[in-house]
């Protein structure tokens, strides 16, 4: 969500819920003041109590329009029917039982508290406390035409006088708070920006810095070791190929989008293969055994990773196992792809190991965990060593994405 | 995005610390409500030390809520709310039982309004079906107490008429309150979503500039030294011992630059970014960060992403004073302890200042802060779990 846009989110869902909460309410007291009237009846068949009935029922089925089209003409209409069923249900309540003159009891309030609370929610605070009042207005103009017309004495409605002060109270609250607390939430709209950027600016130094540790130190490297005279014609080959990618392409580009997914599983095509086959130039022997066909299941970015971690991976062999023979073996489960390389040569002691050399941190465990990986090592001093490379798959066996 | 097992609070935290005034008024209104109404039925009140008892566990309920729902407490929890409605059901029980002995038939209770109030107070802080079980069981409590009650078998009114006139307040609020709890948690998600597709292009574009600006870094530095060495090298196609040298001597040029950079966490790359963004030499840089075991990189997004707010809010505060600035993370054996020191010449409290919205993120987030604020100096303390 770009900035200030969650914040109107945030606003929207709040009114929704609001108006939500105001049309269960409504439709809670409408239906327990049908149930009421409905019992009343019972207990005095004789009192035409039920046109109330009729009258609450048109109320409810207002109350459903009014919930799916919040429009003023319903609302209007909801105010004018429901009025109407308040007057017709105190007048015919009190006129049958003389006991409700002494006091107030609920069923005089039902229908006031959903006049009160349904118009107005879901718009802006001073919009609902004017919608609520007009409908405690009218609720207690009919309540004392009743009462008038019946001859009953004036009776305190509290449980309505509550629901409109605490209306008013809220949306006052609501109103003079709003400002403050809106101006926290594009901050962390910000922060939410900021970390995404961050990420990527991170997760593209990764790349930059493992390709430089590939290509130039490892030509620096080449240079510092070769005798006076000519370079070698694999190194001068090498050079001359990288200067060209990294002064003249968009080297740090994410790769495109596969335009075949099915060529890129074929084994033979993958970026660990073309790493055992530069390994086996370079005179290293490596047995590949395992689950070929789970490479596959990677996406391209992962499928490099892969491909560029095991080629550091074997690149080190070469450099300081002391053997010439190395084996790769691909795990694939229903939700990794682990590639394990193995030596049996000299190991090593990973705390050991000089912090400036970044061969396994940069371009094999940082370039991992980069695309959701991990890389666990197994190595003792002269009893040879395993690199576990494991990444999330892409793809489900069947061929389905994850 | 629909789970009835979240609360508004969790989801969105600065949202729901928005609805603490309105929690704050609503408690003072219960109990002045409970207050009220007791004085208006005091004609048929037959046992006035249970009638106070009422009150005051009605109060207990409204002090509940406000406590629980401070952002230093955040989130709200499920003892607390047991805790407040179980304070608020004895309220009910209690103001039933103080008019135990009344020789007339019962006006408006008002404690089946004030726990339904109660229910609407917390629906900001809990979840919706949690609501519901307390919308339920209130009712029926209510509803039982009326049938027992001594003067439901003498009543005028019809027996189903007095059962829903104890129970229907409290089931009306409780219904409303569950459905505001409810619509909230299906609209908003989580408050860190990630950008909606509308954002993607612009994403992108910024992605694009991110990854030029990164390789033009590169392409310098290579430039400045190892271009003209291995293009020199290339041309001649000889290797001398000065050659050999100055290869030993670019190469560790630049693997100290890297190893420099590989030690950096994105704790240090934010507040470098951050000097250098203000353009301002005063503001703290990567050296206020002490953390020797690289333990920030256990973090997860959400929790960098509040940290990352939370040192922005800090440093935006008009008494943030640059020189007590400090962020320690020290590995524990199961949890690494973050403790984040700030100055701040703030005459208001921290609870009610405008770094509040943001401790209620950051209790969300790391669910065990600690604050300590004896101005200036401003400690907070939490801890996340470490892999």
């Amino acid at each position: 969500m770009s900035q200030g846009q969650s914040q109107h989110v945030g606003l929207l869902a709040v009114n929704r819920a609001f108006s939500r909460f105001a049309h269960v309410t409504g439709y809670v007291c409408l239906i327990g003041a049908f149930c009421e009237v409905a019992g009343y009846q019972a207990a005095a068949p004789q009192s035409p109590i039920w046109p109330v009935l009729l009258l609450l029922a048109v109320t409810l089925v207002l109350l459903v329009f009014l919930d799916r089209w919040r429009t003023t003409i319903y609302s209007v209409l909801f105010l004018v029917v429901g009025g109407l069923t308040q007057y017709w249900l105190s007048f015919s309540l009190l006129s049958a039982f003389s006991s409700l003159r002494s006091s107030h009891t609920l069923v005089l309030s039902l229908v006031t508290v959903a006049l009160v609370l349904v118009c107005g929610p879901g718009f802006v605070p001073t919009s609902t406390i004017v919608w609520g009042l007009i409908g405690f207005v009218i609720a207690q103009a009919v309540s004392l035409a009743a009462l008038l017309s019946t001859g009953a004495p004036f009776q305190l409605d509290a449980i309505s006088l509550v629901v409109v002060i605490g209306l008013v109270l809220v949306e006052s609250t609501d109103a003079i708070t709003r400002s403050r607390r809106l101006a926290v939430r594009p901050e962390l709209d910000r922060a939410v920006l900021d970390e995404e950027l961050s990420v990527l600016r991170y997760r593209t130094e990764v790349r930059a810095a493992a390709l430089m540790h590939d290509t130039i130190l490892g030509h620096l490297a080449g240079v510092a070791t070769s005798p006076d005279g000519s370079l070698s014609p694999r190194l001068t080959s090498e050079i001359q190929r990288d200067l060209g990618i990294l002064i003249g392409e968009d080297w740090l580009n994410e790769p495109a989008p596969a335009a075949d997914d099915q060529t890129r599983a074929d084994w033979r095509r993958s970026a660990l293969m073309l790493a055992v086959q530069e390994a086996r130039d370079l005179s290293l022997t490596v047995d590949v055994t395992g689950d070929l066909g789970a490479i596959g299941r990677l996406t391209e970015e992962r499928d490099v990773a892969v491909g560029l971690a095991a080629k550091q991976c074997l690149v080190n062999v070469l450099r300081h196992a002391q053997v010439a023979r190395a084996e790769v073996v691909i795990i694939g489960s229903e939700s990794d792809v682990s590639v394990m390389v193995i030596d049996a040569g000299r190991g090593f002691s990973e705390e050991l190991v000089a912090s400036d050399r970044l061969g396994l941190r940069q371009s094999v465990r940082r370039r991992i965990e980069s695309v959701g990986g991990d890389v666990r090592l197994w190595s003792t001093p002269g009893r040879g060593t395993s690199i576990l490379i494991r990444v999330p798959a892409d793809r489900l066996r069947d061929g389905t994405d994850e | 995005m629909s789970n009835p097992g979240l609360s508004y609070q969790q989801l969105d935290p600065v949202g729901s610390y928005g609805s603490r005034p309105i929690t704050l008024v609503m408690s003072l209104g219960v109990v002045g409500l409970a207050a009220g109404g007791t004085a208006l039925s005091w004609p048929v009140v037959s046992d006035p030390l249970t009638a106070f008892l009422a009150i005051v566990a009605t109060a207990v309920s409204a002090l509940g809520i406000t406590f629980w729902s401070s952002p230093l407490r955040a989130p709200f929890r499920w003892s607390g709310f047991v805790i407040v409605m179980i304070s608020a059901g004895l309220s009910l029980v209690l103001s039933a039982l103080s008019t135990w002995n009344a020789s007339t038939d019962l006006d408006d209770q008002w404690s089946p309004i004030t726990v339904g109030l109660i229910l609407v107070q917390l629906s900001s802080y809990r979840p919706a079906r949690e609501l519901v079980a307390a919308t339920v069981l209130g009712g029926i409590l209510a509803g039982f107490v009326a049938v027992l009650h001594p003067t439901f078998g003498s009543s005028t009114l019809p027996a189903l008429v007095r059962v829903l006139d104890a129970a229907l307040p409290l089931i009306a609020l409780g219904a409303g309150a569950t459905a505001y709890s409810s619509v909230l948690v299906r609209s908003l998600g989580q408050w860190y979503a990630p950008p909606g597709a509308s954002d993607r292009s612009e994403s992108a574009a910024i992605a694009e500039r991110i990854v030029r600006s990164v390789q033009d870094d590169r392409v310098t530095i290579l430039n400045d030294t190892v271009v003209p060495f291995l293009t020199g090298m290339l041309e001649r196609d000889d290797v001398t011992e000065a050659d050999r040298s100055r290869a030993r001597s670019i190469a560790d040029t630049i693997r100290s630059a890297m190893v420099a950079d590989v030690d950096r966490s994105w704790l240090d790359v934010i507040m470098d970014h951050l000097a250098l963004e203000r353009g301002d030499a005063t503001l703290p840089g990567s050296e206020v960060v002490q953390d020797p075991d690289r333990a920030a990189s256990d973090m997860t997004t959400e929790q960098r992403i509040v940290i990352r707010a939370v040192v922005l809010a800090l440093v935006d505060h008009p008494g943030f004073d640059p020189d007590g600035f400090a962020i320690s993370i020290a590995r524990g054996d199961t949890a690494a302890v973050v403790t984040l020191a700030a100055k701040l010449d703030d005459d208001e409290s921290i609870t009610r200042s405008g770094l509040a919205p943001y401790l209620a993120v950051l209790r969300i987030a790391f669910g065990d802060l600690h604050v300590a604020f004896q101005r200036p100096a401003l400690t907070l303390r939490f801890s996340y779990e470490q892999k």
